[in-house]
């Protein structure tokens, strides 16, 4: 099949994904009940021919199937609407706090693959000992607790009764202008929230890898690599650990999407200036357009993490090549 | 069904199924006794305490619920004898006839008993008074508020009032209210705004300060007096004042065993229902996930051809929206309800099912029998129904169980951004409570929501592994 035809396959279908979920965007918000301008004029007081106007802006007076190429076309460009509740782009409103949840999401994410991994590997390695079974179990409770309890419970403990962190934003008020205070004030207050999405998050990319390691392990190869006298580490890491990385690909672009929903309800708690607490804030304040905003580059942001795992899959295993 | 049998001696040995059952049925037993446990509403009944109340067992300084008057209707012939009688005049007795009927849903009458205050001279100034002596014994409270209800029938020129004391450990006396001085008849009426230690203006009044609370007006323990003092001045006539409906109360900071909310509903009452609603979310939601799975996993595996690329196509869109957010945009545009989330959660969690039982088929679909189905003449209903569907069931089982836990927290998700139900109590929903009012530090109020939210979770999870482990041994590990 070639890895060219492969790649445009995947991408096809993750723009075909992606204009789906822009129609399903405007679909949802059409069928709301009532009149989206109505929402702002009762934030200004408008004279009748500036509602018009808004109207017109809007293009609420053109026919649906217009209105619908006019969003597909806009938000293709990147204009996501302008949120109620700031009155700015929500756009800009979406790309303040981005980085924010970025850095958070990104860090714990990675924490967790590779102490995930290691566990996993270990426990994998020493199947039924006590450090097996301890893994697994911190793997089920790490997926049944909720996210933002445990994110409550670290502010409750660490936050607020022994003081050890600061218990809500991203930075101290004011922020330290001294760029070295700046990361280090930064990093103080990321400590807790990303502690807590690590404890959520290891426990599965432990388990799976554990899965896939305990598969490898049974191959033929091992035994023969085991034969030829090589050490147990380096069986474990050079040679089954390469097979066991396939499923751990997909599984980390999979987690993606649940690590972001999770870090969404984390920074809530935290306080955190990100998405997630934008999507509280705009829950409270019914800022429609925001909620919208937020889904669609959410959704976005999902479907590229699932396009990378496919890619690098893809890469990584060339029985798939060749399907 | 000899199968079930086995199927259950074979669970029986299964430490994980076993714990992960008991675990259910605590949390099924908490769900069905609720009414037992609790006798309060989750959601309806307020004001059991002072807001954010802490449990009772945190400290027994603390101020308890504290009704001082045994009968404040009145109710009885003896109910006078708690009060201490002072008059120059007047009689006070109990009266039989004059009792308080209540006001149409606001408050109940008591009853047909009330105390009458008679004026005996025709000319000239008399005061008289009912004290309620109580011995206080907690820490300073922070609400206090005392309710009354009078009445009064005139004849003649004369000038009458009321006014409720309470009477410190010092002997000095604050005055909490008095009526305004008047020469006429009232019919049953009381005290506007209410006696109330949250009332702003009784603060002003009597502290000259706007920040205080009960606690100024009851600030060590000791003996206190609670009086209610009427006087009359007549010209010629005489004047007969009813009190009904006395009481007074000390608002406990704390109560039960988990304390109370920011309205005063009692936390350990929502936990205790919030196990129903729970349990019944998770399991209906993971049905409706299940049912769509097993039909879209049938007909995908078994038609095959366009259908099923088409369906699996459809699939995996789906599982590439992230759920949390469609569902956020879903629910706040059909608007929250516990409807709403259960269909939102059945209809995107369906997906992994799918897939699974579409596996499932497509590895039976070659396999023997089914042939020997078709070569026998059996139709296409017919093979579905009695052979695919018995093999795919044991898998949907266990999906089952396996699907109620994310159900459950993502209910809990909701919830807690504020997209659940507004008129239920989950568990998800006291933790958006504990949020919301930035109540962090009451850690009885925000750890055993989410205990229990992991508990039941990991009870199907076990469940649903001891189950896989036994139900379908192909997928064991070498």
């Amino acid at each position: 099949m070639g890895f060219l035809s492969f790649l445009g396959k995947k991408l096809v279908f993750a723009v075909i994904t992606i204009f789906i979920i822009m129609t399903l965007n405007f679909i949802i918000f059409r069928l709301m009940p009532g009149d989206p301008v109505a929402m702002i004029v009762d934030v200004i007081r408008l004279r009748p021919e500036q509602v018009q106007r808004l109207y017109e802006l809007f293009g609420l007076n053109k026919p649906l199937w217009e209105q619908y190429v006019q969003y597909i076309t806009q938000t293709s460009q990147g204009f996501l609407g302008y949120s109620f509740y700031s009155q700015r782009a929500v756009t800009q409103d979406i790309m303040d706090r981005l980085p924010n949840t970025l850095l958070l999401v990104g860090t714990s994410t990675i924490i967790s693959i590779v102490l995930g991994m290691v566990i996993g590997i270990r426990a994998a390695a020493k199947r039924g000992s006590a450090f097996d079974i301890s893994a697994i179990s911190f793997g089920f409770l790490g997926n049944s607790v909720p996210a933002f309890w445990i994110g409550l419970i670290m502010l409750l403990v660490f936050g607020v009764n022994l003081q050890w962190f600061p218990i809500r934003g991203t930075t101290s008020v004011p922020a330290p202008t001294d760029p070295i205070a700046l990361v280090i004030d930064i990093l103080w207050h990321m400590a807790l929230p990303t502690l807590a999405l690590v404890i959520i998050q290891f426990g599965g990319f432990a388990l799976v890898m554990r899965a896939a390691m305990m598969d490898v392990l049974t191959e033929d190869y091992i035994t023969l690599a085991r034969a030829k006298g090589i050490d147990e580490r380096s069986v474990l890491y050079n040679h089954a650990l390469r097979n066991a990385m396939l499923p751990m690909v997909t599984v980390i672009a999979l987690a993606f999407g649940f690590t972001l929903t999770g870090a969404l309800l984390t920074e809530t708690v935290f306080s955190w200036y990100g998405l997630g607490r934008y999507i509280w804030d705009a829950i409270t304040r019914q800022d429609y357009p925001a909620l919208q905003g937020i889904f669609f580059i959410t959704s976005v942001m999902v479907v590229a993490a699932n396009l990378l795992s496919d890619l690098i899959y893809g890469y990584l295993d060339p029985r798939v090549k060749h399907e | 069904m000899t199968g079930f049998k086995e199927f259950a001696i074979r669970y029986s040995k299964s430490k994980l199924g076993v714990a992960g059952l008991v675990l259910l049925l605590f949390f099924i037993a908490m769900a069905i006794l609720a009414p037992i446990l609790t006798p309060y509403d989750p959601q309806y009944t307020m004001q059991l305490a002072n807001f954010r109340a802490k449990p009772e067992w945190l400290d027994a300084a603390l101020p308890r619920n504290t009704y001082y008057i045994k009968d404040p209707g009145f109710t009885t012939s003896n109910a006078l004898e708690e009060w201490n009688i002072v008059t120059t005049g007047m009689l006070i007795n109990w009266s039989s006839q004059q009792g308080n009927p209540g006001i149409a849903f606001v408050e109940v009458g008591s009853g047909p008993g009330s105390v009458e205050f008679k004026s005996k001279n025709p000319e000239g100034v008399e005061i008289a008074s009912i004290e309620k002596i109580f011995e206080y014994t907690y820490t300073p409270p922070r609400r206090f508020s005392v309710h009354i209800a009078y009445k009064a029938i005139t004849e003649g020129e004369v000038l009458w009032n009321t006014q409720v004391y309470l009477k410190q450990t010092s002997g000095k006396e604050l005055l909490l209210w008095e009526s305004v001085e008047q020469g006429g008849s009232v019919d049953w009426t009381f005290p506007s705004p209410q006696i109330d230690s949250n009332n702003a203006a009784i603060r002003i009044r009597l502290f000259k300060d706007i920040l205080s609370d009960a606690s100024k007006m009851i600030p060590v323990k000791g003996e206190y007096a609670l009086i209610f003092r009427v006087t009359s001045n007549a010209n010629g006539g005489n004047v007969k004042v009813y009190v009904d409906d006395f009481s007074v109360r000390v608002w406990g900071e704390t109560f039960g065993y988990l304390g109370t909310d920011n309205y005063g509903r009692d936390i350990y009452t929502q936990l205790v229902y919030g196990s129903r609603i729970s349990i019944a979310i998770g399991i209906l939601s993971a049905v409706i996930a299940v049912v769509l799975g097993v039909v879209v996993g049938l007909t995908s595996g078994y038609v095959g051809g366009w259908v099923d690329e088409l369906l699996m196509r459809f699939n995996d869109v789906l599982l590439t929206i992230p759920g949390l957010p469609l569902m956020i945009v879903l629910t706040a545009v059909i608007g929250p309800s516990i409807i709403s989330v259960i269909i939102l959660i059945g209809f995107l969690g369906w997906m992994g099912i799918a897939r699974l039982i579409r596996s499932q088929i497509l590895s039976l679909k070659s396999k023997a029998f089914v042939e020997a189905a078709r070569a026998t003449g059996g139709g296409t209903g017919h093979i579905i129904m009695k052979h695919l569907v018995p093999n795919v069931i044991t898998m949907a089982y266990t999906q089952l169980a396996l699907t109620v836990p994310g159900a459950i927290v993502t209910e809990a998700a909701l919830s807690f951004i504020g997209l659940g139900d507004p008129f239920l109590q989950t568990w998800g929903k006291m933790l958006h409570d504990v949020q919301y009012y930035g109540a962090i530090n009451e850690w009885w109020w925000a750890v055993p929501p989410g205990i229990c939210i992991a508990l039941l979770s990991m009870a199907f999870v076990f469940i649903g592994y001891a189950m896989d482990d036994i139900l379908n041994p192909q997928l064991r590990r070498r």
